[in-house]
């Protein structure tokens, strides 16, 4: 049986938005998703704490040209060594990742659905770890895995598109995908994931309990509880540079 | 975008140059603020508490988990435009401005090399 995260121990009184956003992710995490098992989908989040003793990972960080690194990454898993070579590199060296890369990846034999599900899990794992540490939580236990298969589902709508990965168009997110933006008024970092579309919901979730709602992105007034919008976006801005993001 | 929307004058340098910028942010409590946020991003559990410490202390618990709650969301959002490749898309000329200011558009030359 699978608790909720709780925050109650923390030194801190953390407001309880934060452990129910967490909560729901792990009950995703938990579960079958659309292209991996759950315990696929739990390896793949054992492999984002592990990237950070991995010793190639330590390599590729020092090397001037990254992909000439062509040593395995320390696997603890039952993930193919490329699902493990994907999540190790979105976690400690997502700036250098290449669209040179992503098109080995595939060729390697992923799909891009498959890759779009591990980009969601890796990039929700690195969030949370990264709050429980910022408020010195230890990390949380990851769930155990449920039966089930995974869905494939993939949206009718999604199309080739200027990223790397298909997505669904701006204007193209109707029916069962109505609920993912405001049909026509939203930005590529929301679409980047809706290839699986489960992926952005999680996005949105996560987002309005660390940062702003996603209606309230664009909205330039508006604000933390704690904070004002300069420093909000100070803290994001900071962040981003120091991760290189060019977004 | 929302200094412009509540006509307040920031300098920008703070984003990408950190506290060692010779220019004040004009953003109440930013030099803790960035220590905390470089503190996560570092990864260092007795930097951060370090830091952690200074910004409760200053702006209070509530603020400073606030604070780590944004950092630890651009944690999520650079990976995914880092992993997907998304195009800038119209957000290139709205923010034109601010990325020149930034430098940017290095770090897009940077991966495309």
């Amino acid at each position: 049986m699978n608790k909720p995260i709780s925050y109650a121990s923390n030194a801190y009184s953390i407001p309880q938005k934060y452990a129910d956003s967490h909560t729901r992710f792990w009950q995703r995490l938990a579960n079958a998703g659309t292209w991996w098992s759950a315990s696929e989908r739990i390896q793949i989040a054992q492999e984002v704490r592990y990237a950070a003793e991995c010793v190639a990972c330590d390599k590729i960080q020092l090397a001037l040209s990254p992909r000439h690194i062509t040593d395995a990454h320390t696997q603890h898993s039952n993930l193919s060594p490329l699902a493990v070579e994907v999540v190790h590199n979105i976690t400690r060296d997502q700036s250098r990742l290449s669209e040179a890369w992503y098109k080995s990846v595939l060729e390697r034999g992923m799909t891009e659905e498959q890759y779009v599900e591990i980009v969601g899990t890796v990039v929700a794992m690195v969030s949370i770890d990264s709050f429980c540490l910022a408020i010195g939580q230890p990390l949380h236990p990851l769930p155990i895995p449920r039966s089930g298969e995974p869905s494939h589902y993939r949206p009718d709508s999604a199309r080739d598109s200027e990223a790397w990965v298909s997505l669904i168009p701006a204007d193209g997110n109707s029916g069962a995908e109505s609920d993912l933006w405001d049909t026509g008024k939203t930005g590529y970092v929301v679409q980047a994931m809706s290839l699986v579309p489960d992926e952005v919901r999680t996005l949105k979730d996560l987002s309005a309990a660390h940062y702003l709602a996603m209606k309230d992105v664009r909205d330039p007034l508006a604000r933390g509880d704690f904070l004002d919008r300069q420093q909000i976006e100070l803290v994001a801005g900071r962040v981003s540079a120091l991760n290189q993001c060019y977004y | 975008m929302s200094s412009q929307a509540q006509n307040k004058k920031i300098n920008l340098d703070v984003i990408t140059q950190g506290n060692s910028s010779s220019r004040d942010s004009l953003i109440p409590d930013s030099d803790i603020l960035v220590d905390f946020a470089e503190a996560i991003v570092g990864g260092s559990p007795e930097e951060i508490k370090t830091s952690r410490d200074v910004l409760s202390a200053h702006m209070g618990d509530q603020a400073m988990i606030e604070a780590a709650g944004v950092a630890s969301n651009f944690q999520r959002m650079v990976r995914i435009a880092d992993a997907t490749g998304i195009p800038l898309g119209g957000f290139e000329a709205a923010s034109r401005e601010i990325r020149s200011e930034l430098v940017l558009d290095d770090f897009l030359l940077q991966k495309q090399n």
